[in-house]
């Protein structure tokens, strides 16, 4: 038998929205916000053209705040779901902000 | 005038949970339709959605996605868009209407079911808009091959290939009917939102609709990462579904639940996405292999999703899943593309000499496995002899995918043991499965499964009468048993499937080792 290795561990986990590739002005406020609210921190743009990944390790955060300032007007944060294609992680939704985590060790 | 934010009122919205006092909880969540696994009421009312929403935001976002996708299936009928789409491209849209409009629509029950027996009044509020969602994709894929039928009649197999006994239909029912139709509402929440929406359905909606977007098929694009984004709300039950588990000691619960339908899912993207992304897909627009996608999607993304809420590989991840993906739907293919007539689309071989070097070199040893068997029917097309192309009988059918078994081929290609299916005996019939982790799911459980006869059950059964049949391809299979078999598939000669670009890839010059020109 062929030995298959599954590569798995010991790599950075990623989490962080999937926005659809449809309007290009959105997809990229939200790359910019991204940045933003998480300075210091390397974030990962991944264009598959019909869909964007987002990517920060462990823990991304996206507030509503910084979102309006790179839209240039007011927005509800649940207004995100039709250009939210999916995420990586998992999501904790608030007024003001999203957050995707992941928190188990190795 | 200053509102209140939404978090401090969302509760007192959503929270309608009441203690029994005329009937007994048994009555009210019958253990058929709700399992709770022995968790107490009180501990599932703290379940709490991780994305929230309310009903007017949920209303105001999905009226506006209806408009932009159909506004854009409105412009894109007026044009020359679908004539001008690859036909092995065409071939992935028919096959997906097909295996996904009316399941979705069925997956209304499930949600609804969740609305109705969920065991918190904050969940059955987020399986109402589940129910509300599976409803507008079964609508809006319903809708939108209708409107292509005067281009591909074969569309209307959106509505019509889950109402027939099409092998094809029948591996979806007997899926789907495990996962949600004839499922409780907690291992629902296990099952469908998180192993199947939180994992695969990525695979074929967002993976889909990157490849669609280089195609040029913008509708197809548009509509499908829409849907995805009603998905990755609703598979969000899952997550507090299975915390609650976890934390009252039946994490083997889940862990069960999941390994079962993790293996089941796996099986019928395999044969869905799989020949999607890595034959039917013109090779210029490929954006990664089935395995590159698997990789992202499924064994980091959803891998890590799990694992973090305390739940492990399942068992079969290393030895089966792990060598599965890098042979199992080149078998698939092979089947499929060899039995051609029992399937609704057109399969496109995608083997083209360029198309060889591509497989080669995303799986490597391609060649020498899958690539040798393609050798032989390239010659016989070559030879005009195309009638040693087609079937004249049916596979061995797996007992609980419902898949042709491919061991042979899965051995042939270095990661099987043995060439042998799987046989179980039990209680007087014998059971043939593809794949220990599918008696797995079998042995579990198996007055879940043991009445149900597979595909060749039926024809050894005499449900299933040879027919003669007019003329096709030539007359080569007019007088086999596989014209009854097509009768009872409800494929007519116009409809079953041909090879997508008549046979033009086995014509093509190469420029790499492989094949000799005949």
């Amino acid at each position: 038998m062929t030995s298959v290795s599954d590569g798995t561990e010991g790599r950075k986990k990623m989490v962080g929205p999937i926005v659809r590739g449809m309007d290009a002005q959105f997809c990229e406020a939200m790359i910019n916000a991204v940045e933003t609210d998480n300075p210091d921190t390397e974030v990962i743009v991944d264009d598959q053209g019909g869909y964007i990944r987002i990517g920060v390790e462990r823990r991304c955060r996206l507030t509503r705040a910084t979102l309006e300032d790179e839209l240039g007007y007011t927005f509800r944060l649940s207004d995100i779901e039709p250009n939210l294609a999916g995420f990586s992680g998992r999501i904790n939704v608030s007024d003001d902000e999203i957050i995707w985590h992941l928190d188990r060790e190795g | 005038m200053p509102r209140l934010a939404r978090s401090e009122w969302y509760d007192l919205t959503r929270d309608m949970n009441w203690t029994l006092a005329y009937v007994t909880e048994e009555q009210a969540w019958p253990k058929d339709l709700s399992n709770g696994y022995g968790v107490s009421t009180e501990q599932w009312w703290t379940w709490d959605e991780p994305y929230k929403i309310t009903y007017p935001e949920y209303v105001h976002n999905q009226a506006g996605k209806d408009a932009s996708v159909y506004a854009i299936n409105a412009v894109v009928n007026r044009s020359k868009l679908f004539e001008q789409l690859d036909p092995g491209w065409k071939s992935a849209i028919v096959a997906h209407y097909g295996a996904i409009a009316v399941p979705e629509y069925v997956a209304g029950i499930g949600e609804a079911r969740m609305g109705r027996f969920g065991r918190a009044a904050a969940w059955r509020n987020m399986a109402t808009y589940g129910t509300l969602d599976e409803t507008r994709h079964g609508q809006i894929q319903s809708y939108f091959p209708y409107t292509l039928l005067d281009k591909e009649p074969r569309m209307d197999w959106a509505h019509k290939a889950f109402h027939t006994n099409e092998w094809g239909a029948i591996a979806a029912r007997s899926l789907f009917d495990d996962m949600f139709t004839a499922n409780d509402a907690v291992s629902t929440a296990i099952q469908l939102t998180f192993t199947f929406e939180t994992g695969f359905t990525n695979l074929q909606f967002l993976g889909m609709a990157a490849d669609a977007m280089g195609v040029g098929d913008l509708e197809f694009s548009a509509l499908i990462s829409s849907i995805q984004t009603d998905e990755a709300r609703h598979a969000q039950q899952g997550e507090p579904t299975m915390k609650i588990l976890v934390e009252n000691g039946k994490a083997d619960v889940a862990q069960k639940l999941i390994d079962h339908m993790f293996w089941r899912s796996w099986k019928v993207f395999s044969l869905l996405t799989g020949l999607s992304m890595d034959y039917y897909t013109p090779l210029e627009h490929r954006r990664h292999s089935f395995r590159e996608f698997m990789d992202e999607l499924i064994n980091k993304q959803f891998l890590d999703q799990f694992r973090d809420l305390g739940l492990e590989k399942p068992w079969y991840w290393d030895d089966q899943y792990q060598a599965e993906q890098n042979w199992l739907h080149h078998a698939y293919h092979l089947g499929v593309w060899f039995w051609r007539p029992t399937v609704w689309w057109n399969p496109d071989a995608g083997v083209s000499p360029q198309e060889r070097d591509w497989l080669e070199e995303k799986y490597p040893g391609w060649n020498d496995s899958f690539g040798k068997y393609w050798d032989v029917i390239t010659k016989n097309v070559r030879a005009d002899a195309t009638e040693n192309t087609l079937p004249e009988t049916l596979p061995i059918v797996c007992n609980m995918c419902h898949i042709p078994v491919c061991t042979p081929a899965g051995y042939n290609a270095g990661f099987l043991n043995s060439p042998d299916p799987h046989i179980l005996d039990y209680k007087g019939r014998r059971y043939t499965f593809c794949s220990e982790p599918c008696q797995w799911i079998f042995e579990q459980n198996p007055a879940r499964f043991q009445g149900h006869e597979s595909l060749v059950d039926r024809f050894l059964g005499g449900q299933i009468k040879p027919s003669l049949h007019p003329d096709f391809e030539g007359g080569t299979i007019t007088t086999t048993h596989l014209a009854g078999v097509l009768d009872y598939m409800s494929v007519s000669m116009e409809e079953a499937g041909q090879d997508a670009t008549d046979y033009a890839w086995a014509f093509e010059e190469r420029d790499a080792a492989g094949i000799e020109a005949s």
